[in-house]
């Protein structure tokens, strides 16, 4: 394997590591994963030009057809075409899944840093996470949806609060080792003010374990987003997403079992891939899990 | 006794070669061969990455099989071949017939078990005997290693235990069925000179008693000198010289084994330097520091880490800071460069007030004085390269960055390394090169002061000597008052001017370092001075110290405060 973690992620650094990523079985892993992802986030994005129909298009003629060549994943009881109205809810939860990942790992990494480097804020702001990660991710999103009313914007920042805790907890412990280390403390003895030490010898550290910590993320923040919109309380339901799509189609699940069948399986898909992604990320930059080695 | 007839040797080694494993495997050992007979010490010496651990390793078949092979020679222990016996013979083997002490006995021994269950696994794996036979056997070796109240120490954790203590544990878990060889891998180097002194002891104690053959790793010729029969020096794979204790060291036939006994240091004071300049660079006034640590039932702990200190510091002179851990040595480091704040006293530097600065004027400061800290391989930044590294503190002060990597080149050539050094990253470049890298750094912005803690301790010696004589062509170059902070006294003997013997935060002693380390009225700097292993020679010129000066007999016994 690659050297240790500590040389890994300096920018000329950066592509080697990517190179090295890319052998033996992980690299099978990372392309089939990275594929998956590629390939709904194209389907998805290209949606206006791959649905054979208007997604929101009524047809009561056509009701709860089951597949055929002119219907793929047959209609739901309004008569709209499911395998469009699944490409474009894939672009509900990529957006949903990418901008609640930013979202979280940009707010958790200054949270984390701000709570591992001035002593006096760690304690007030851990409680708050603490308090924060006690209560469920479904439970609380809810409540914020109740609050603040369904759009994507509110689903959008209820679905990243929940997760921005465990992100600001690790960007805290990574600050708490590292600030310590001589190389911190000779820039402090060098002059060096908080803005560039923290840019410059502190953030590089957290860069392998958000990478990590954000597939996960991005993983959870697309099964929320389903879970919401399934029972009800996420995305308006005149919206096409993939929990939204499974909603409807309870009703009619013994009949038409298509119309849960495959958003779910595309959700699995997306779901498994990001976590597999993260794990082989994972594997790879914590140098405890690597094999044979003691 | 085990079954070896007195002249066979014990251990047995025949143009031994290890190589990495793979096509083009490199060799890191290269048809080596040495032999340990009962009762004797062999020290296997050499440099860091001359493969003194490897050829331990093989013998007690502990090599990493993954990486490395054996690609020929033979490994005899009594007369029975080793190279290629099963796993299960060598395990059988291991701790009966060979055993092996390692560096840090924190990491050998288990923390979650006790001690006395630990020695007592041995037995129950090796042996047949009952559970108060067991238990007998482990009080007795525990007695054996001189430790105080077996009973109590049976019971206890190994985190409950001193440095010293859990070496005599591993000790005695080795030596418990009587091994016919111990092999010792650096087993004092992380303890302080009094206690290794006790160690070095015990283990001659018990191999007196017991017929025990020892190969004994080490890098430290001190060490060598207090507990060899015989010396094999080892460099880069290859065996350079082997022969008695006094033969290698008063008359080494190599030119590698001259030049590694040339750079240790004696234990003789340089001339102290001319006392030219009217003010002090550094002063410290009665500094105090007390690190408190309160329990879960608010049982308060405190350790007095600073003790009303008081010293001062002239420039172009080198003051060392002398002690063994937990002196508070490095708390004064830190308390000098504002990393901790003293509880009371007052710091200057040339003449100006620098504790209890914050902001715009703790900035200023810093300028004035700068560090070298003792790790190389964590006080650089991996991530960042060489130049920016040098660069950084200048820049912070206002020099433009273009002008500032251009210094930074300047200042690589200073210390001797190229000056396209500056584009590299830190993982590039050895020990004592990073250690050239971190002094280039400290000296950018031109300090009055420069504070090195430890700054060699983590060196070979021969790199250490280049390092010590970096630092004293700097101080004479840019007139830099230097605070050396060491534990190693033939090293403060090397460079200071001036030694200060520090002792549980109290400043115990404080002079001219002649005086200081010829003729001291203390009896823990003369303690120390006795501990310190191999103090009766000269290494650099081949012979013994003519008459050592300080009478020894009026030493207090040890444990009880100057």
């Amino acid at each position: 394997m690659s050297g240790p973690v500590e040389t890994a992620l300096s920018r000329p650094a950066l592509l080697s590591v990517l190179s090295s990523l890319m052998t033996g079985r992980k690299g099978v892993v990372i392309g089939v994963t990275v594929a998956v992802l590629f390939a709904v986030a194209a389907l998805s994005a290209l949606a206006p030009l791959l649905a054979p129909y208007d997604p929101l298009a009524l047809n009561m003629t056509a009701r709860l057809r089951p597949s055929s060549a002119e219907h793929l994943m047959g209609t739901d009881a309004y008569g709209r075409d499911i395998f469009s109205r699944v490409l474009y809810g894939g672009r509900i939860s990529l957006v949903i899944g990418v901008g609640a990942t930013l979202l979280a790992v940009g707010t958790g990494l200054v949270i984390g840093l701000v709570s591992g480097f001035f002593r006096a804020a760690d304690a007030v702001i851990m409680r708050i996470m603490d308090g924060l990660m006690a209560m469920p991710a479904v439970l609380l999103a809810v409540a914020i949806v109740a609050l603040a009313g369904a759009s994507v914007g509110t689903v959008l920042v209820a679905i990243t609060i929940p997760e921005i805790p465990r992100v600001a907890r690790i960007v805290r412990a990574v600050i708490l080792s590292t600030r310590s280390a001589p190389f911190v403390e000779a820039a402090r003895i060098s002059g060096t003010r908080i803005g560039k030490l923290m840019w410059r010898h502190l953030i590089p550290s957290t860069v392998a374990p958000l990478l990590v910590q954000g597939s996960y993320v991005f993983a959870s923040a697309i099964l929320t987003e389903a879970v919401l919109s399934f029972l009800g309380v996420g995305i308006s339901p005149d919206i096409p997403t993939w929990g939204n799509i499974m909603s409807e189609g309870r009703m009619f699940f013994s009949l038409r079992p298509g119309m849960i069948f495959w958003p779910a399986l595309i959700l699995s898909l997306v779901i498994l891939a990001a976590n597999m992604l993260g794990d082989v990320l994972r594997d790879h930059f914590d140098p405890r899990s690597k094999t044979g080695r003691a | 006794m085990t079954g070896a007839s007195p002249e066979a040797p014990v251990l047995d080694i025949r143009d031994l070669t290890i190589r990495l494993r793979g096509r083009d495997g490199a060799t890191l050992l290269q048809d080596v061969s040495l032999s340990v007979a009962a009762g004797e010490t062999l020290c296997l010496v050499g440099e860091s990455g001359s493969g003194k651990s490897l050829t331990s390793l093989a013998t007690m078949g502990l090599l990493p099989e993954a990486d490395l092979e054996i690609g020929g020679g033979s490994i005899r222990l009594c007369g029975e071949e080793l190279r290629g016996a099963s796993r299960k013979r060598l395990q059988a083997l291991r701790t009966t017939r060979m055993s092996m002490i390692f560096q840090e006995p924190m990491t050998a021994l288990n923390p979650v078990a006790r001690i006395g269950d630990q020695i007592e696994e041995v037995l129950l794996i090796h042996t047949q005997l009952g559970t108060a036979e067991r238990r007998a056997r482990v009080l007795d070796i525990l007695a054996k290693v001189n430790l105080p109240d077996p009973r109590a120490i049976m019971r206890a954790y190994p985190d409950q235990l001193s440095g010293g203590q859990r070496q005599r544990v591993m000790i005695a878990m080795a030596l418990v069925l009587e091994p016919a060889l111990l092999i010792a891998d650096e087993p004092t180097t992380a303890l302080d000179v009094t206690t290794q002194k006790q160690v070095l002891d015990l283990i001659r104690t018990l191999q007196k008693d017991r017929g025990t053959a020892i190969l004994f790793i080490t890098h430290d010729m001190g060490v060598v000198a207090e507990i060899a029969d015989r010396v094999a020096v080892l460099n880069a794979g290859a065996m350079v010289e082997t022969g008695s204790l006094q033969g290698v060291l008063s008359n080494p036939t190599r030119d590698y084994t001259r030049a590694l006994l040339k750079a240790v240091p004696g234990l003789e004071p340089r001339p102290a330097r001319p006392d030219t300049s009217a003010g002090f660079a550094l002063e410290l006034d009665g500094l105090d520091k007390t690190f408190g640590r309160r329990g879960i039932f608010g049982r308060g702990r405190e350790v007095r880490a600073l003790d009303d200190i008081s010293l001062h510091l002239r420039p172009g002179r080198t003051l060392g800071i002398v002690g063994e851990s937990g002196s508070g040595k490095s708390t004064l480091a830190r308390c000098v460069m504002q990393l901790e704040a003293p509880d009371s006293g007052v710091i200057r530097v040339c003449g100006d007030h620098v504790d209890n600065l914050h902001g715009a004027s703790l900035r200023n400061m810093r300028r004035r004085i700068q560090m070298v800290f003792q790790d190389p391989y964590r006080s650089l930044n991996p991530r960042v390269t060489v130049g920016e590294t040098i660069a950084e503190a200048p820049i912070n002060y206002g020099m433009p960055h273009a002008e500032a990597l251009a210094l930074a080149r300047d200042l690589l050539v200073k210390v001797g390394l190229p000056r396209n050094a500056a584009d590299r990253l830190p993982h590039q470049f050895s020990g004592g090169q990073r250690q050239r890298i971190a002094i280039a750094r400290a000296i950018a912005v031109e300090p009055d002061v420069l504070v090195a803690d430890e700054a060699v301790s983590a060196l070979d010696v021969s790199v250490q000597a280049q390092v010590l004589d970096l630092f004293e062509q700097i101080q004479a170059e840019m007139g830099v008052a230097i605070l050396f902070i060491t534990h190693d006294l033939r090293v403060a003997a090397r460079i200071c001017d001036d030694i200060a013997v520090m002792r549980g935060g109290q400043l115990v002693e404080w002079g001219p370092a002649a005086a200081v380390l010829t003729a001291s009225r203390q009896d823990y700097t003369r303690r120390l001075l006795a501990a310190a292993p191999g103090s009766h020679w000269d290494f650099a010129r081949f012979r013994p110290f003519p008459v050592r000066a300080p009478d020894m007999t009026g030493i207090a016994a040890p444990g009880r405060p100057a």
